[in-house]
Order: structure tokens, then sequence, then C-alpha cells
């Protein structure tokens, strides 16, 4: 126990100075602000998605939660 | 964002030997035979002459083809009716002259993606819809990319919004009519999808056309479709980008390019959604939100943060 306390600790020396701003609390300002209803980002590799985040409302008026399930309209 | 998925469905026919990038246009639909170029416009006249050359697949695949970007008059309510077919609506606009010399300058063409959507249907013999749900959604298990979504994913979409006086306010249908009873599929602009769809095509992008070993895309596709194609014209939305098969391509990072390689890749929406992938790096983002008038979406703040934060995200990640 007390040895992966220290290993995690130390993964988080390593891995701190290098982290942005979380992914959420970013799209959640551009909410926030009224811009956008809700937002659904994704990032990935070839291998897999790294990350899904979604915020926000797809429909404001029925009170719906944004979600990465949610259709969107792309066009051009 | 449909239309580098448009693009991938006339490269599938190019891998399998039906369609040659440089052939002209006119070798698979004969309505664009004889094509005239506008040589002067004055509010009264137009004069016309013959083009150096027919425009070519490549062309269109680049927006550079000279066919006008904008609808016949008769046509202007394409989209927001949608009541024509895909065939009716390219013979139309096969008998328009052209704007400029093919290959002499880009002008972003949504009638020239909707043509290269007719393309494929004439020399697949399937109907547009079919032929991409065939040979890449259905091969990907994209279940949820679809031109006309069920009641069931249509409970599912988002809704659009505008911003007036400061607040959201929803638009019902805007650009693009409902779908129900709909005849027209829009290879320019018409599809609907999710960001687990959407993740799996640009992995297969990455990938080099395959993923979970079905192969969509030969390598050689691939290549062609990301690789600049324009020269020294000035494509796209922002500065530093050329352009290659559907895809814009950044050249020369900078801006809200800045994060990415160049020969990064990827396309917006009209509604704001973005995505862009990341060849050098392995990597990409999606952003999907649908608001309308929010001014040049691909010079966006959020998408400049979300590929900001993506790059710290990845490079961080093992």
């Amino acid at each position: 126990m007390r040895m992966t306390a220290w290993l995690l600790l130390v993964a988080g020396v390593v891995a701190a100075p290098e982290q942005p701003a979380p992914l959420k609390t970013t799209l959640q300002e551009f909410v926030d602000r009224g811009e956008v209803a809700g937002v659904v980002a994704v990032t990935g590799r070839s291998t897999g998605v790294v990350q899904t985040e979604a915020v926000g409302l797809a429909d404001v008026a029925a009170g719906r939660a944004m979600a990465p399930t949610r259709c969107s309209a792309l066009r051009r | 964002m449909t239309k580098p998925i448009t693009a991938a469905g006339i490269m599938i026919l190019v891998d399998d030997g039906k369609i040659a990038v440089d052939d002209p246009l006119e070798k698979h639909l004969p309505e664009f035979r004889g094509l005239m170029l506008v040589t002067s416009k004055t509010k009264d006249k137009i004069t016309l002459g013959k083009p150096t050359r027919p425009p070519t697949i490549r062309d269109l695949l680049t927006h550079t083809s000279g066919i006008t970007s904008a609808w016949p008059a008769g046509l202007a309510e394409v989209w927001s009716k949608r009541d024509k077919t895909l065939a009716e609506v390219v013979m139309a606009v096969s008998q328009r002259p052209l704007d400029f010399e093919p290959g002499s300058q880009w002008r972003y063409c949504n009638p020239g993606m909707d043509t290269l959507g007719r393309v494929i249907e004439v020399v697949s013999g399937q109907s547009y819809e079919a032929f991409l749900a065939s040979r890449i959604f259905g091969p990907l298990k994209m279940t949820d990319t679809v031109f006309y979504p069920t009641p069931i994913q249509q409970a599912r979409s988002a809704k659009t919004y505008d911003r007036k006086e400061g607040r959201l306010v929803e638009v019902p249908f805007p650009l693009f009519g409902p779908t129900d009873g709909a005849k027209y599929p829009a290879p320019a602009g018409g599809l609907y999808s999710t960001a687990g769809d959407l993740s799996r095509f640009y992995r297969m992008m990455l990938h080099r056309g395959t993923l979970d070993g079905v192969r969509i895309l030969s390598e050689g596709a691939v290549a062609a479709m990301t690789s600049i194609h324009t020269g020294d014209l000035k494509p796209g939305f922002v500065d530093g980008m050329g352009f290659g098969f559907g895809w814009g391509v950044v050249r020369e990072p900078k801006g809200v390019t800045a994060s990415l390689s160049p020969g990064s890749y990827g396309h917006g929406g009209a509604f704001g959604t973005q995505a862009w992938l990341d060849p050098v790096r392995d990597s990409f983002t999606i952003l999907l939100i649908q608001r309308v008038n929010m001014g040049n979406v691909d010079n966006s703040e959020l998408r400049r943060r979300l590929q900001e934060y993506a790059r710290a995200r990845i490079e961080a990640s093992p």
C-alpha cells in the first residue's frame, strides 16, 4: 500500500508541470459565456480515443444534456 | 465535414480502377460536355468562351474546377426544400458556364462536391447514400452516420442555436430542410454523425486506410487525399493552408493551426463543427457544436483551445 502511494506520488510529480487546464473546464467556459448550448470534444490517436468530454445542453428547452452519443449535423 | 467523406467515396472508386483523378468530369457525366467559360460579365451581358481544358475529377476534389459556387436561380432553395434528386440537381449545375479556367483559382464550391456525389452514383451503379453506407459506414461500424436520421436518431440529435441579443435562440432546420421525405442527400454537407463514429473514420485515416483489419482506402489513396494539390493558390479559410482531395491541409502552422504539424489535415462545418488530424503526432481532435452565425468557424477560439489542449494531452500521455 505504501509502495503504491509512493509510486503514484512520483508519477504525479513527473506529470504535473505539463498538464493543461482540464478540457471540461475549457469547454464549460464557452457554455457559460452563452456562445454554445453544448459541446462534445474528442482527442485521440490512431490506436483509440484518448478523451471524450460533453458539457452543456443538447436541447435547452427540454433540458436534455449534451452527450457523446448525440447526433450532430456536419454541414459542409 | 461531409466533404472529406464524399472525397473518400471517390478515392474508393479510384482504388477499384473505375475512375482516375485526372479523368475529365465529362467522361463520367456526359451532361458536362461542351462546358463554356464566362470571359466577361456586366449587369446586362455575359460573354462566353471555350475553356482551355475541361474540369477534371481532381479539380472538383480540390475546389478548383471553375464550376460556379452559386446555385442556379431556380434551385436556390435546393438545400432547404430537398425536393430534387441528386441527378436532377447536378443536371442543372452542368448547364451553367464555368466561372474561371479549371485549375486557375481556388473557390469553395458546394455544387462541385455534389457533382462528385453524382459521379459516385453513375460509376458505382448505387445511390450515393447506399455506396457510402456499403463501403465506409458499414465496414467501419459507423451506425449513427446517416443522411436521413431515423426518428430515434432525430430524438438524439443536438438542436441548433443562433445567438441574438446575448441569448441563444433555437433555429429549426437552418440551411438544410427536414430530412423526412427528402430526396436530396447533399454530398457537400448532408451528413449527421456522432463523436464515436467520426473517431472511427479519423482513426482509419491515421492508420493509412485501415481500421481493425478492414481496409477502406489504399495507402496511396490516403496519401493523395492528404497531400497539397493546389500549388501556389491560397485555399482554405485561414492562413497557411493548402488543399488536398476533400481535406484542407496545413502547409505552414500559424494562428489557429499553430499547435498542428505541417501536413495536418481536416475540415470544418457550417454549424461550428471541426475535425483535425495530425499524422506527425498521431493525433486527432473532434469538436461538435451546433451554432449558426459564428463568423469564420475555421478560425474559432474554441477550435484553437481544443487543439492546444489536445497537443499537450497527447504529448503527456504514453
